[in-house]
């Protein structure tokens, strides 16, 4: 039986002490106590587990994380090492934080077995060709391979600075590159009121009217408003489509998440 | 009279400025003239001190056990900055005592519950063992939570005056935490009394001494800025009175915006007469930006000086804390 099982569901007492199980947060600090009175280091790895996994109970999975930091990986089994790595991208998840989520459940060595949750993990962090291979693993029935196929096919297209910064030239261009068109025609509307003005003034030879007004005007409606604020916003449209596919992904794979559930 | 003209320019811009921008509708041409590339180089971050927590901890019923059996574990948990941990263990129930009072006190120290961290350290006797540290604790949470007053009350009151009157292991602390405490209350002679106390010859309090010296001549010397200086330094030339606050990069996108638009309004007056629609609208446009202008460099002073006091504070109330990690090792 893995740590997992044995730290996470089975001891409730400490050196024959009966643990509220209602309180997490009581039960860890038993376990610390036992990490603070005990010289043996197999004693501590264990409570350091079932430490992290109060925690987690207690929705404290920074905390969690902090704990299963302290373990010392090379004194455990690779199976064990395997299984603290798989929590710790579990709670990594939880936290938030896809990038070490995935880096945690590829370093445990066993991501292959889990195809649901590194298929999530994988498209969270743009990697959208692994991420589909995983999620067709993950699943059995044709109904459900044809929905995976179905939302693949609005994989989100990673935006780049440097195209959005070069289609930003030609209003509104840049904004519809970035699925903005409504912003980008009134982008457009604005620099060619501001282009015209420049030139109608430099045409009636009222130079200064052209050149500096002209200036200014284009400063805000050209530099600031299309060129700097679609380069601005290019990371900003990428989170947000990534974020949506993932969401879409983790919710119709629900089923097969949740491999050692942290709870 | 000049607080007062303040007052209504304040009322006039609809809204208090805030930390690093003028705001309202007085401020909008110079915020246009801040967000250019030139102006955005004078933006920056304030340190301010943490918002305490007014929300209090219920402890639970007074037990049979004795805090001083688990203190050990506590020092564990505290110095590897396990704070749930300390925290749950310190929500235990024990028996009555001034160690438990002042270990839970320290607790909601870290937790920022500051008004109910003082209340415990404050129970705590200061002829018990955890009782200076406790005071200087209380003090750091009073300040902390912006009650200068009382917390300069507690150091000025008489029992601790004549426990210091002669010296003692404690007499340089007390200086500095009074002197601190003048300093946050704008109290210069008070300030000048508790300073004279300063040794810079303890290893623990030296640099909060010099930090504190170094405040203390900024915060009572004449050279602080004036927002009437920069208002006419930016009425003479455009964008001077925000070079005058310190804030070089919107100086200059001011100077090139207003002389820009002036020169558009002389090239038009020259061309089409001072009654043509567009002299009339350039013009407009410059006074604006002008006026614009005036009004954002007096409030950058305004907001340069309360930003540079903010952080002045939260320096000092940092110094009142850092050494008692320190004495009290």
């Amino acid at each position: 039986m893995s740590i997992i099982c044995i730290f996470l569901f089975v001891p409730f007492s400490v050196k024959g002490q009966e643990v509220d199980r209602d309180d997490p947060l009581e039960e860890a600090l038993r376990w610390e106590r036992v990490v603070y009175s005990s010289d043996d280091p197999v004693v501590v790895q264990d409570a350091l587990v079932s430490k992290a996994a109060c925690l987690a109970r207690s929705g404290s999975y920074g905390e969690a994380l902090r704990t299963l930091d302290r373990i010392r990986m090379y004194l455990l089994s690779p199976e064990d090492a395997s299984e603290i790595l798989m929590l710790k991208s579990l709670y990594s998840k939880k936290l938030g934080d896809y990038g070490a989520a995935l880096g945690f459940l590829e370093e445990s060595g066993s991501a292959e077995n889990h195809p649901a949750l590194y298929s999530v993990l994988l498209a969270a962090s743009r990697r959208f060709a692994e991420s589909h291979e995983q999620a067709l693993r993950s699943v059995s029935s044709q109904s459900e391979k044809a929905a995976v196929e179905s939302l693949f096919k609005k994989v989100p297209r990673i935006k780049k600075e440097g195209t959005a910064a070069a289609l930003s030239f030609i209003p509104p261009a840049g904004q519809i590159y970035l699925g903005r068109p409504w912003d980008g025609l009134l982008s457009m509307l604005l620099n060619v009121g501001a282009a015209g003005f420049t030139a109608f003034e430099i045409i009636g030879h009222d130079w200064v009217t052209g050149l500096l007004g002209g200036g200014l005007l284009l400063n805000e409606t050209f530099l600031k408003g299309n060129i700097s604020k679609n380069i601005a916003s290019v990371e900003d449209a990428n989170e947000l489509s990534v974020k949506r596919f993932s969401e879409s992904l983790e919710e119709l794979l629900k089923p097969g998440l949740n491999p050692g559930n942290p709870n | 009279m000049p607080r007062l003209i303040h007052i209504i320019i304040l009322l006039l811009a609809l809204s208090f400025p805030a930390q690093g921008q003028v705001r309202g509708i007085l401020g909008l041409p110079d915020r246009i003239m801040s967000s250019s590339r030139i102006g955005r180089v004078s933006a920056r971050v304030v340190p301010t001190i943490p918002v305490a927590d007014s929300s209090r901890i219920q402890f639970p019923e007074y037990g049979e056990r004795n805090i001083s059996e688990d203190y050990d574990f506590f020092n564990y948990l505290k110095d590897n900055d396990f704070r749930t941990d300390a925290k749950t263990l310190v929500l235990g129930s024990y028996a009555p005592s001034d160690t438990l009072d002042f270990l839970r006190a320290t607790v909601l120290f870290s937790d920022l519950k500051l008004a109910q961290a003082s209340e415990l350290f404050g129970r705590v006797p200061f002829d018990s063992p955890f009782g200076p540290e406790s005071f200087y604790y209380q003090v750091v949470s009073l300040t902390s939570a912006g009650e200068y007053d009382k917390a300069y009350g507690l150091l000025s009151s008489p029992s601790i005056r004549s426990r210091f009157s002669e010296g003692g292991p404690y007499a340089e602390l007390t200086a500095l935490q009074a002197a601190g405490l003048s300093l946050l209350r704008g109290k210069e002679d008070e300030w000048l009394r508790h300073s004279s106390s300063f040794t810079f010859g303890d290893y623990a309090l030296a640099e909060s001494e010099r930090v504190m010296s170094e405040i203390g001549q900024r915060r009572f010397s004449s050279k602080s800025k004036h927002a009437g200086v920069a208002a006419l330094a930016s009425a003479v030339i455009p964008g001077a009175g925000k070079v005058y606050a310190g804030r070089l990069g919107e100086g200059v996108a001011a100077f090139l915006t207003i002389g820009s638009l002036g020169a558009i309004t002389a090239e038009n007056w020259v061309r089409h007469g001072g009654k043509d629609w567009r002299t009339i609208l350039a013009g407009s446009l410059c006074a604006t930006f002008y006026l614009g202008n005036i009004y954002g460099s007096y409030m950058s002073v305004s907001i340069e000086n309360n930003d540079r006091i903010t952080a002045e504070n939260t320096a000092i109330v940092y110094h009142l804390h850092l050494p008692l990690r320190t004495v009290f090792r």
